[in-house]
């Protein structure tokens, strides 16, 4: 990756936090530009934490480690000299509870709120509050006190808060914690559409079948050090290393390595390997011993 | 506001001292706080409280400053309005305004008494633990439900100051200069957009604990036991001696002495 596309750039970083807990322990990452990630790892191996020193909420604590933003201008920004506001426009971060970073009567206000800080333009603002909304799934609601809207939608609202400032990169941390499988989708689907646009996403889960459709990249991280790094399919067929950790990958592609079909990370993928194959062993010249008995 | 007005153990006199007694310092010190406004008096209830806390509890003024600083701008405005409303002879006159010099003393002397008063409760919830106090109430007569009632007031304080913590980050990540500006104003409206959800927060926070107390048997009938137990020492009388001579002390200080700052002294 070159230095252009790389946004944000991590040199061993460690974090001691005020009681003596090691939640980082030396990491070095890049995260590049439009890239889908997600940071997968049991808890307590240093996610958060992590996260959180892409936009300056925390700052490395070892004198030697340094974390540098790569900002759309061309500029190069140390998170340790700056302060927080000052990065909010190139990374901007969702907390993992809606309620604690919602803070306007209406849905339109608590959009409006982040581009103004960063001074966008009011003549476009509108029409990129309702299409954020639109983008969330929440059309209609702009008038809404967030406070009548259900938890799933309230997070979709923070997420919103966050999307609509047009950030380089977006961190979510537990986007989907506590909720169905057809919440997660909305907002997976959002985080979706707000990276099709060429943004950077970063997303803290515990969901693997989730994180196996939705990202490009895994960072699998263990006591504060990153344990694996790479795309979906290489990170979920290291069955071994990831048990160090607890993480299983998804099960269908537990059930696909099982019967020896590589590659095979999703249900549907699992269905369109499965269907390809048995679509061969119909159509070939050795058909399977009980397709005889049913002839 | 800091998370150093919490609680914080510690093995000194007033960490080790019956919570009754140091309530009942508490009101003897604000029962002379409050009856006078002489400065000279005031004065020195505050220098004892300030010497009291850094022999007894080995706490500094530097761990208070930062707070006593947020009153500051409250006690110039009220020596400005005593002074502007007072009667007597001026201080000074200031194009045509005059201020009364019995306004600005008394002013000061309000100032002092919210000082000697903060400082005083500060103490009180750094040394004492939240079930110390329940305890104590509970020991002088408060029904247990009230006892637990303000001890769990104070264990609210860090959940709250936590809650305030993180609306005011939420703001800075989205780009808030307001909300990490020394400037007070600025700081101050960030503050004032984060009421509302904090307190909503607090409430549905309190609505679910307090089912939750309800769940795990909370306010059964019939007795129930304590975990903790209390006892009053020697030295917690010696505590309330020491505060109630001191009080004498600065009572008579008020009526021997002349009022400082006046025409006659």
């Amino acid at each position: 990756m070159n230095h252009l596309d790389t946004v944000i750039e991590i040199d061993g970083v460690e974090h001691t936090y005020g009681g003596g807990a090691k939640a980082l322990a030396g990491v070095d990452l890049t995260i590049g530009r439009g890239e889908f990630v997600a940071i997968i790892g049991r808890n307590g191996s240093g996610k958060t934490t992590l996260a959180k020193h892409f936009n300056g909420l925390l700052r490395p604590t070892n004198p030697g480690g340094t974390v540098r933003l790569h900002t759309r201008d061309g500029r190069t920004v140390d998170t340790r000299g700056t302060r927080l506001h000052h990065l909010a426009a190139t990374v901007g971060y969702v907390f993992q509870n809606p309620d604690r970073q919602i803070f306007h009567d209406t849905c339109r206000e608590e959009l409006e709120y982040g581009p103004r800080n960063i001074g966008a333009d009011p003549e476009t603002l509108a029409r990129e509050v309702s299409e954020t909304m639109e983008l969330v799934g929440l059309e209609g609601r702009e008038d809404t006190n967030p406070i009548h809207l259900s938890r799933g939608e309230r997070q979709r609202l923070a997420i919103a808060s966050t999307l609509v400032m047009g950030c380089d990169v977006a961190v979510i941390d537990e986007p989907t914690t506590g909720q169905d499988r057809a919440e997660s989708r909305k907002i997976l689907d959002s985080l979706a559409h707000h990276h099709a646009l060429g943004r950077t996403v970063v997303i803290i889960s515990h969901d693997m079948a989730l994180v196996a459709e939705y990202a490009t990249r895994v960072i699998a991280m263990r006591k504060g050090r990153v344990l694996t790094d790479g795309t979906p399919a290489e990170v979920f067929s290291q069955r071994e290393v990831l048990q160090e950790t607890n993480i299983r990958p998804p099960q269908a592609a537990v059930l696909a390595a099982e019967l020896g079909l590589p590659g095979v990370l999703t249900v549907d993928d699992a269905v369109r390997e499965m269907s390809a194959v048995l679509t061969r062993t119909h159509s070939g010249p050795a058909p399977l011993p009980h397709d005889d008995k049913v002839c | 506001m800091s998370g150093t007005m919490l609680y914080q153990p510690g093995k000194t006199f007033l960490h080790r001292a019956d919570a009754r007694a140091k309530i009942a310092a508490i009101i003897v010190v604000l029962v002379v706080a409050l009856t006078t406004t002489r400065i000279d008096v005031l004065v020195a209830l505050t220098a004892v409280v300030v010497i009291g806390l850094a022999v007894l509890a080995r706490i500094t003024p530097a761990s208070y400053a930062k707070a006593l600083l947020l009153i500051i701008p409250l006690v110039l405005l009220l020596t400005l309005l005593q002074s502007l409303v007072q009667g007597g002879p001026a201080l000074a006159t200031i194009g045509g305004v005059s201020l009364s010099r019995a306004g600005v003393l008394l002013g000061l002397g309000i100032g002092m008494r919210l000082f000697a008063m903060g400082i005083c409760f500060y103490g009180f919830s750094v040394t004492t633990s939240p079930s110390d106090i329940a305890l104590a109430l509970h020991k002088v007569g408060v029904p247990y439900k009230f006892a637990y009632l303000t001890s769990f007031a104070f264990r609210f304080l860090p959940l709250l100051q936590d809650e305030a913590r993180t609306l005011l980050t939420a703001m800075a990540v989205r780009g808030s200069a307001e909300s990490s500006s020394r400037h007070p104003l600025r700081r101050g409206r960030a503050i004032v957009r984060m009421l509302f959800p904090m307190l909503a927060g607090s409430m549905k926070r309190s609505s679910d604990i307090a089912l939750s107390m309800e769940l795990r048997g909370y306010s059964l009938p019939g007795p129930r036991t304590f975990y903790r137990t209390t006892s009053f020492r020697t030295g917690d009388a010696l505590l309330v001696v020491g505060v109630v001579l001191l009080a004498a002390a600065l009572l008579v200080m008020q009526w021997q002495l002349p009022a400082p700052f006046t025409e006659g002294a």
